[in-house]
């Protein structure tokens, strides 16, 4: 806590290369601050973010011209980069702050060396975050019938690394005594949704092998924090662009591959008009989280949110008036409890 | 290449995006300190020199080549040596390369330019593919392929063209726009400065930070040269302006006058009023606290 006036609120996030951190989190910023709007909370990126998000949203936009989406418009992320977008009323501010970096990183194999010193900062941030986001490609998930694809899919999530990451927090959080929240996103989710625009509804069908897939992570997290009070795991299926279609899903051997190899997955979508990106289902996360701070109040007074809690009782009235606000904002019909 | 000094790639290839260092990586991330201020997927660059040895960071260098999901691939060039020697003159005609790219660079995805180029020349998607297998398949980081990447980077480099648009820099702080062809020819003379006669001094080009991060940049350097900007806007202010090296210490030690600076920018345009008027503002303040034994006022 600083004395400031604000005090920082790190959130983590959790997943493989390309499946759509970047975008999840850009995404939530964005519609965190259309949450906002027109309320005494006055919401503004911090240092260099902003700058970082419009790079985002101009790489977006090339990935959108003339009508067809191209997806390698996003190249990965090269470096972790620390979103942050302060929430403040009358100079009292709860800085919420994302950490993101190469999804790539998870796995020993392809982080390379020089950055072994890094990654342990960024599980130190993940290990420290009340909250952990989970992003997941439905599309990896949804278009897998084969049970070579399905095989594909667990790797290409990384579901056991995912699993061993969440273990490590939810041990740090029941050490500690301190509550969690557990935000399994699948995004990459509009072709199964008809409330964004799309026009089937499979919503059913993508929460079921969702919970299917990460039953390994969430059976991990439950049991590690069995002893804890003020766990909760929820699902927040997320547009992060919200106006593209897939339109085709290949699953293809690579050249000269033997039977049991891990096929390629690639997608293509389109775009639907009129190609305005139109995300849905992050600003959820937010009010969760909010939840998850009032919460804290009927707790044992141990812990950040608890103490966070209390700074806000102390003399931050107005702050704590706009957090239970968003908290009482209805989470909408995509969001689960699981 | 001899021992005093290396060259690294990194890239990626079609089966993966996994950027990886063809071979062996350098020792220590040292342009990680500049996380905050550039996105190293978009051009960056960040050149130390200290104690007549160099190291060089370039990134967001875009390649022709794409992965299989058509995402388009890039360069990270990462070389280490002493000034004052072939390979400090090498590092130079690849920055300068690097620096007139800038020329090309737009919001959104990035296009291969001169430097990307003259690498896909020398690392054909056959050779990126063959060396990124071989370092999947063995523990080894300079057999087979790999052994030739710091060649093929030297013959990549000795492709470049040799006209780089350098211009006299006297100044030990500087700091201008990417799109001002008068701030990029005088980041080269800095270069240039640097690498061949040997001074101490770093070099930025950052892609996300603005004016008002420069103190938290380099405020601690000796002497150093930014080039920032580009996607939000900052290519309105693209004159190169002198940086007060440190608050309270106006032209500090063995700098040289403020006056040199300032007469150097009167010959680009946009040199506003206000702006001047705020750099007058900041001196006076500096001097000031100076006297009054005060700490720099943002500590
Ligand atoms: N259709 C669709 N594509 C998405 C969505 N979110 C992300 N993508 C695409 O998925 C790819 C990966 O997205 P990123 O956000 O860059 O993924 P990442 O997890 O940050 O990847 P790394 O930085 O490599 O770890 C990009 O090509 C995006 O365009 C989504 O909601 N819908
Ligand atoms: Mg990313």
């Amino acid at each position: 806590m600083s004395d400031e006036g604000n005090i920082e609120f790190k959130v983590a996030i959790l997943g493989p290369r390309r499946v759509g951190k970047t975008s999840l989190i850009t995404a939530l910023l964005s519609e965190s601050q259309k949450l906002l709007a027109g309320t005494p909370v006055s919401i503004a990126s911090v240092g260099t973010t902003e700058a970082r998000i419009a790079q985002h949203k101009n790489d977006l936009r090339g990935s959108l011209l003339a009508g067809e989406f191209h997806p390698g418009a996003l190249g990965g992320t090269q470096a972790p980069f620390t979103f942050t977008l302060s929430m403040s009323v009358n100079k009292t501010a709860i800085v919420w702050a994302i950490l993101d970096y190469p999804g790539g990183w998870l796995d020993a194999r392809t982080r390379g060396s020089e950055n072994d010193a890094e990654w342990e900062r960024c599980k130190r941030w993940i290990s420290e975050s009340p909250v952990l986001l989970l992003p997941v490609d439905a599309s990896v998930l949804m278009e897998a019938t084969l049970k070579r694809e399905k095989i594909t899919a667990q790797h290409l999530l990384q579901i056991g690394q995912t699993e061993e990451m969440a273990r490590e927090w939810a041990k740090g959080r029941a050490v500690a005594k301190q509550p969690g929240l557990v935000v399994i996103a699948p995004v990459k989710c509009e072709s199964y949704f008809n409330d964004n625009g799309g026009l089937v509804d499979k919503n059913e069908e993508l929460y079921r092998r969702v919970v299917q897939a990460y039953k390994p992570v969430i059976d991990a997290v439950r049991q590690e924090m069995s002893g804890t009070t003020g766990l909760s795991i929820q699902y927040h299926p997320v547009d992060t662009f919200g106006c593209v279609e897939l339109q085709s899903a290949e699953w293809r051997a690579p050249d000269g591959s033997s039977e049991q190899a891990p096929l390629l997955f690639s997608a293509t979508y389109i775009v639907r008009p009129p190609g305005q990106p139109n995300p849905k289902g992050a600003g959820g996360i937010l009010v969760s989280i909010c939840r998850q701070i009032v919460e804290a109040q009927s707790g044992k007074g141990r812990g950040f949110l608890s103490e966070l809690w209390a700074w806000l009782t102390g003399g931050k009235r107005r702050l704590r008036q706009a957090v239970e606000d968003l908290s009482a904002v209805p989470l909408g019909n995509r969001v689960r409890m699981l | 290449m001899g021992s005093d000094h290396t060259a690294y790639l990194m890239t990626a290839g079609l089966s993966s995006d996994d950027y990886r260092f063809l071979g062996r990586a350098p020792k220590e991330a040292f342009w990680r300190r500049y996380a905050d201020y550039t996105s190293f997927e978009r051009p960056s660059a960040v050149v130390f020199c200290k104690d007549g040895a160099f190291r060089a960071y370039l990134s967001g260098i875009a390649s022709a080549r794409k992965d299989r999901t058509k995402t388009p691939l890039r360069y990270t060039l990462v070389m280490e040596g002493q000034a004052r020697t072939p390979a400090a003159e090498s590092l130079l005609f690849a920055l300068a390369a690097f620096v007139g790219d800038l020329v090309h660079v737009k919001p959104g995805p990035l296009s291969p330019a001169s430097l990307g180029e003259a690498l896909d020349k020398t690392f054909p998607e056959e050779f990126v593919e063959a060396a990124l297998s071989h370092l999947r398949d063995t523990d080894s980081k300079d057999t087979g392929p790999l052994a030739e990447v710091e060649s093929r980077i030297e013959k990549a480099i000795a492709a470049l063209p040799r006209d780089t648009h350098a211009a006299d820099c006297h100044v030990r702080f500087f700091c201008g726009g990417r799109a001002s062809e008068s701030a990029r020819a005088t980041l080269v003379g800095y270069a240039e400065r640097l690498l061949i006669d040997g001074e101490a001094g770093t070099i930025l080009i950052v892609n996300l930070a603005s004016r008002e991060h420069l103190e938290l940049m380099g405020g601690t350097e000796p002497s150093c040269g930014v080039l920032f900007a580009g996607e939000s806007g900052e290519e309105a202010h693209s004159d190169p302006l002198e940086w007060p090296p440190k608050k309270g210490f106006p032209g500090s030690p063995k700098g040289l006058p403020r006056a040199f600076a300032l007469r150097e920018v009167q010959a680009e345009p946009g040199l506003s009023i206000p702006h001047l008027g705020r750099i007058i503002l900041r001196a006076l303040r500096s001097v000031r606290d100076f006297f009054l034994g005060r700490r720099p006022a943002n500590s």
